[in-house]
């Protein structure tokens, strides 16, 4: 379960990275601002962002992609406190690194568990493809329909508490202990008021040695997690509220499937996940652009095809961003 | 221009802290086996069930001349349904000298039991379903989501490890007399 609920965390955060994308205003959109919390606006130097997420369980899909109930008399949820800080290192390069706290609270009618830690790290790289604001609003010409355009790199690094160390139970996971390498595209574009995105990431696992399960000792063995596939769409509408500043909301259709794991170099067929799910995103950015607050509810649809092997959740977030102009 | 450096020092902090304790098994994992010693069959005490019709059922009871028991711990949740649909198509046909049991640990009573197995779809799929409550088999046997294990018709525990892909657990069956 606590494996499963760590891909939720990575979808809310794919799905954030599209709910945020029409936060910004005019001077900070189109090239960034709002593509996540942790996409430096263009011309700006630097973002701080935390967000606090509280994800509760409601069932699952089970291989089939049949929705089944949770045990009677169960209640899990997971919280999530994520710092992050991302600095421009050049006109179209940018960096940062995203830390969370995981805090898992998980209650059946025969046990009851809490625990809390760091999860797993992810460091980022993004190129801004363009040069300029692409913002607009109104098209003109066809170069008022070039959208922003972002590719980057993802490094997800395993110091959260996996399955493979000394953790004895499934309850106390806050990391799935794999180190992964992503590849991610941004593009967005903005013709005030509207605002629509699209992103797309594919990562790899690294292949790493187990000698060890939930605190046990095992026969040594190798493993690799699937191949992760995430993409998102979004669209959005902006209202400037004079004096307040901008208020947007955004809604969000997002997917992300991993494929099955591999056992000693041979393919687990009771691996690999699917999941679908919308969200919807109310932010507010100052009039100066320098602070962004939001918040966030992602639902799974509790419905046959939603999704495979994983369960279903309701994510609510609260967010705050501070831009360094 | 000080770009980078809030960013590095923060990847150091972090890696830094990661580095204390059992993260560092993640960060840089080991692939040697710390077991201790070969693997061999450990004695356990005599084994009781409660089923999830509200009766127990001893070991001898259970195997009823079959030659082994294999309790797979779950709770209901996507992994220990995808583990369960493997042992259902895979095992069940291939290992009638067997008995597969569902232990469940989170319900705390057999109706309880019955009923998460019951809606889940895995009542009446060719496993008996038992619940944990109060005989402290997860303790007994270190198990937690996933956990599998071995009984031996002598009481003799011969895996209790996570199923992983279940090939452990072919070879466990497998290698039994």
């Amino acid at each position: 379960m606590n494996l499963a609920r760590w891909f939720a965390a990575v979808l809310i955060a794919a799905a954030l990275i599209l709910c945020t994308r029409g936060e910004a205003r005019a001077a900070s959109c189109c090239g960034g601002g709002a593509a996540s919390p942790l996409v430096i606006p263009k011309f700006a130097s630097a973002v701080a962002a935390a967000s606090l997420d509280f994800e509760s369980y409601d069932g699952y899909w089970n291989g089939s992609g049949a929705h089944v109930s949770d045990p009677p008399g169960s209640a899990l949820s997971q919280a999530r406190l994520s710092l992050g800080y991302a600095r421009r290192l050049g006109d179209n390069w940018q960096a940062g690194l995203l830390v969370p706290l995981v805090m898992n609270d998980n209650r059946y009618a025969n046990v009851s568990s809490s625990s809390q830690g760091i999860g797993d790290v992810t460091a980022n790289v993004w190129y801004e493809a363009f040069d300029t604001i692409t913002c607009v609003y109104q098209v003109e010409s066809w170069r008022d329909l070039v959208p922003a355009v972002y590719l980057g790199g993802g490094l997800v690094i395993p110091t959260g508490v996996s399955p493979y160390d000394s953790a004895n139970s499934s309850y106390d996971i806050t990391g799935r202990g794999f180190y992964r390498l992503d590849a991610a595209l941004l593009v967005e574009k903005t013709v005030f008021p509207w605002s629509a995105g699209f992103s797309y990431s594919y990562g790899v696992h690294r292949e790493r040695p187990v000698n060890r399960e939930y605190g046990a000792y095992v026969a040594p063995y190798t493993k690799r997690l699937g191949d992760r596939r995430s993409w998102s769409l979004s669209g959005g509408y902006t209202h400037y509220a004079p004096g307040v500043g901008d208020l947007t909301m955004t809604v969000a259709y997002s997917a992300l499937e991993e494929g099955a794991a591999t056992i000693d170099g041979a393919a687990d067929s009771v691996s690999g996940v699917a999941r679908r799910s919308v969200g919807l995103t109310l932010a507010w950015t100052s009039l100066d652009g320098a602070w962004v607050g939001r918040f966030g509810f992602n639902r799974a649809p509790r419905l046959d095809g939603w999704g495979e092997n994983f369960p279903s959740t309701d994510i609510y977030s609260l967010g705050v961003s501070h831009v360094f102009w | 221009m000080c770009s980078g450096n809030k960013l590095a020092a923060m990847l150091a902090l972090t890696l830094a802290l990661a580095g204390c304790g059992p993260m560092a098994d993640d960060l840089n994992p080991s692939g040697s086996d710390a077991r201790g010693g070969p693997a061999s069959a450990s004695a356990a005490a005599p084994l009781t069930l409660m089923t999830a019709e509200g009766t127990t059922l001893t070991l001898e009871a259970l195997l009823a001349g079959r030659k082994a028991a294999v309790l797979y711990f779950t709770m209901w949740c996507p992994i220990c349904d995808s583990h369960q649909s493997s042992m259902q198509e895979r095992f069940l046909p291939a290992w009638p000298e067997a008995a597969f049991v569902l232990m469940d640990y989170v319900s705390a009573t057999p109706a309880q039991a019955r009923e998460a197995a019951l809606s889940s779809g895995w009542l009446n799929a060719g496993f008996t379903v038992a619940v944990d409550a109060g005989t402290g088999l997860r303790e007994r046997f270190g198990a937690t989501m996933g956990t599998v294990v071995v009984i031996d018709a002598a009481g003799n525990t011969l895996m209790a490890e996570d199923f992983k892909n279940g090939d452990r657990l072919w070879q466990t069956l497998e290698a039994m007399p």
